[in-house]
């Protein structure tokens, strides 16, 4: 694990995790699991670059792996991305969606493992793919939301 | 550590009409000074509303509890709550977002077979996202019918 990654302690706990790059704490993730439909269903906010392109020493794979890590014990049966443009230093998986499907012809589900979450997911091996909404309705290239789930 | 008696306040909030930034800017109020207030927020909104990971940043919520307002924020969040609200409100029953199974829909069922895997993927993901929306629209109208109403 990468050294600089920095657990809180206060706000971690079997179904929620904290850390952040102990040399500048704008880089973190924060995540919890909670349980739909009897699948431990995971979802998670990281940082690892800014807007104007800034990097911290922890990248976003390596935070990804370390929660992962932590989850290990309950077991994460759902990774859910939910991407969408409420705050605008938070897009980086809509973006790169929306460059994708904007730019060719693969389908949905193909471009959701194109992007930071579906590379890091499916590394881990959640490689089962559904795209549940993609809003607007057919706006490839210009979607404003996308709620997608990774499963083994 | 999260006060219960605030979750209690912000779900009757809720239910009176009030929108998402009215109960950030509340719970803002009720941790000034929190480092990380929009972690609270979050931690919060999954207490009180089964909102898994709100979406916003540390100075959104500052933002918020100075006046302002993130734009889409009602629009979207508004309608998670309503569509969780039968989770965390006893006096709300279950049901609502139904979305239909596309092999009963009778203009569907001739054809549902000699679709392949991904047309069927984005025939479900169409419907799904459009039951979404609906219902959407729907829980924004409810909001904007409470905030009109003289006693809410």
């Amino acid at each position: 694990m990468n050294p600089n990654i920095e657990v809180d302690p206060s706000r971690t706990g079997p179904r929620t995790y904290f850390a952040a790059d102990r040399t500048d704490p704008r880089f973190q993730i924060e995540a919890c699991v909670r349980t739909v439909g009897g699948e431990n269903v995971l979802s998670f906010i990281v940082v690892a670059q800014l807007r104007d392109g800034t990097r911290g020493r922890v990248r976003g794979s390596e935070f990804f792996a370390a929660m992962m890590d932590h989850f290990a014990g309950i077991g994460v049966d759902v990774i859910e991305g939910q991407w969408e443009t409420t705050n605008p230093d938070w897009t980086a998986n809509l973006d790169a969606f929306n460059r994708v499907t904007g730019s060719s012809n693969v389908t949905e589900a193909v471009a959701a493992t194109l992007v930071p979450t579906g590379r890091y997911a499916t590394r881990h091996g959640f490689t089962n793919v559904a795209v549940v909404t993609a809003s607007p309705v057919g706006a490839r290239g210009r979607y404003t939301e996308i709620l997608v789930q990774f499963r083994r | 550590m999260l006060s219960s008696q605030l979750v209690f306040e912000l779900r009757a909030m809720f239910r009176t009409g009030a929108t998402p930034a009215a109960l950030i800017a509340r719970i803002a109020e009720r941790h000034a000074g929190d480092p990380h207030l929009d972690a609270t927020v979050r931690a919060y909104f999954r207490d009180a509303f089964h909102i898994p990971m709100i979406r916003i940043g540390l100075e959104q919520v500052q933002d918020i509890a100075a006046g302002g307002d993130v734009p889409g924020l009602t629009e979207r969040y508004a309608p998670q709550i309503a569509r969780t609200r039968h989770e965390w409100d006893d006096t709300v029953a279950a049901g609502g977002e139904a979305v239909p199974d596309p092999e009963s829909i009778p203009e569907l069922a001739a054809s549902w077979g000699r679709m392949d895997d991904e047309a069927r993927a984005f025939v479900r993901r169409l419907i799904a996202t459009a039951s979404r929306s609906q219902a959407s629209a729907a829980a924004l109208a409810v909001l904007l019918d409470r905030q009109l109403s003289p006693t809410g």
